[in-house]
């Protein structure tokens, strides 16, 4: 089974409650529940609704954690509050959250670049004959470094 | 059959892709296919699989699927649920020849840009999401993968105008729950009360809007002013009383019950639609009470519709 800190729902949870302070159940639901994918919360609801759907699974979570005994639970007459008990459980979280994103590969930031049609053309045929003449398939990524680090190379030879 | 929308669509994505033919049935990963659909509520619509059952059945040549290869060595689909749930059917059903081995688009990227193929590739095959859908997962970009408006719209096939007002009616209503404030306005009025931006005010605002049944106009014009007085608390404060008594009428008739918040013609249309969209044939047999609910609201509203087109 997946743990269920891997989501960022929950990471986002335990951000909220970090303050230590009593939160609603209505309120949790809607700040951390909106990071959950809106088709796997339709299918949480009988009715299909996504925001019952994130209600059910953010309620079912933080039940979970207070059974765990890492959250306070209160009823305030027609509202449940919950609260932070565990706060070195909840920094390990975020902790391991931190570490997890940035041992992961970076998304890579694309940009458009505008050239002209023809000079598109002529890379395009560089490119197609270098893939020929090595026998692999590559990204325009990979393409244009190499290009980069061969024009440099004979730049150096030049001088 | 190759599709040149399909190919067109993932060299827009710059995403990295090739045809794989004769890619046997099993090797798919059915589990994790249903799992990361993009539809909400059910993953699969039944009927839709048997009208392509049917359109294979008689020769039509359907799009190839789009997937990708899972760590396990597997394909998982992106794109094209219904088609390959259709195969399946011929094969256990033995409608027909029996299928074994189909041809894919198999794409090779990043799982982020795997997610937003999946939730954005109906938009040009397939079975349409419907605009609540779209706009959900619209939203999902913009929140979890970091797109921004226009580009979440533009992936979706909606206008970014929408894509702004929904997430800002979700932000008023987040804003509004901190204080315990949970009573329902419709998001389309939610969204006018965003640029209000003094928690109390915004509080006092909504209940204002909820006890007066304003209409999103009404709303905007009791936002302006709200945050015209926005230098002063106790400014601020003023003019929400003075709106209070503005509409103490209002107020009273609604606390009467003999005020409900009009829904204009097109939107009752819309919603009784929808409502009739949602019914699908594979769940009316038994009818659920809920179904049954759903569908007499719908067919009342569109009598209502009917009725008011006529007298107008």
């Amino acid at each position: 089974m997946a743990n269920p800190l891997k989501k960022r729902e929950s990471v986002e949870l335990v951000k909220i409650l970090l303050d230590g302070k009593w939160y609603d159940t209505h309120y949790l639901a809607l700040a951390a529940g909106k990071y959950i994918a809106p088709e796997l919360a339709s299918r949480r609801a009988k009715t299909g609704s996504v925001d019952t759907g994130r209600a059910n699974i953010i309620s079912g979570m933080l039940e979970g954690f207070f059974e765990h005994g890492r959250l306070e639970k209160q009823h305030d007459g027609r509202y449940c509050q919950w609260k932070l008990r565990d706060f070195e459980w909840a920094k390990k979280v975020l902790t391991w959250a931190g570490e997890s994103l940035s041992s992961l590969p970076p998304i890579p930031e694309f940009k458009t670049i505008t050239i002209p049609l023809a000079d598109y053309n002529l890379l395009f045929g560089v490119k197609q004959a270098y893939e020929n003449t090595t026998g692999e398939s590559i990204t325009w990524e990979v393409f244009l470094i190499r290009l980069l680090v061969l024009s440099l190379a004979g730049r150096k030879q030049q001088e | 059959m190759r599709d040149p929308r399909v190919e067109q669509l993932l060299t827009r994505e710059g995403v990295e892709w090739h045809i794989e033919k004769d890619i046997p049935l099993s090797m798919i990963d059915w589990e994790a296919s249903l799992k990361n659909q993009a539809r909400l509520g059910q993953a699969l619509i039944q009927e839709h699989v048997d009208e392509l059952t049917i359109a294979i059945l008689d020769g039509v040549e359907l799009p190839d699927p789009i997937g990708y290869y899972s760590n396990e060595g597997r394909v998982v689909v992106i794109s094209g649920n219904h088609r390959v749930a259709a195969y399946k059917q011929i094969n256990e059903l033995k409608l027909g020849g029996p299928i074994e081995k189909i041809d894919w688009y198999i794409v090779n990227t990043f799982p982020w840009k795997i997610d937003v193929l999946t939730r954005t590739a109906n938009v040009i095959e397939g079975l349409p999401l419907s605009k609540d859908e779209r706009l959900e997962q619209a939203k999902h970009l913009v929140r979890v993968l970091n797109y921004t408006e226009v580009a979440a719209a533009k992936a979706l096939a909606i206008s970014k105008t929408t894509v702004s007002y929904a997430l800002q009616a979700d932000e008023v209503a987040e804003r509004l729950a901190r204080y315990r404030f949970t009573d329902r306005i419709p998001p389309t009025t939610l969204c006018k009360l965003y640029r209000i931006k003094q928690d109390n005010a915004l509080v006092e605002a909504a209940k204002l809007v909820k006890e007066a049944q304003l209409s999103g106009d009404e709303a905007t014009e009791v936002a302006k002013k709200v945050e015209a007085a926005a230098a002063s608390e106790k400014q601020q404060h003023h003019i929400l009383e003075e709106l209070r008594r503005n509409y103490k009428d209002r107020i009273a008739r609604t606390r009467r019950g003999e005020l409900k918040r009009q829904i204009a013609p097109t939107i009752k249309l819309r919603r009784a639609v929808n409502a009739i969209n949602a019914i699908r044939a594979e769940s009316v047999i038994p009818l659920e009470p809920d179904l049954e609910r759903r569908s007499k609201w719908a067919v009342k509203k569109l009598e209502e519709v009917t009725k008011s087109g006529q007298s107008a």
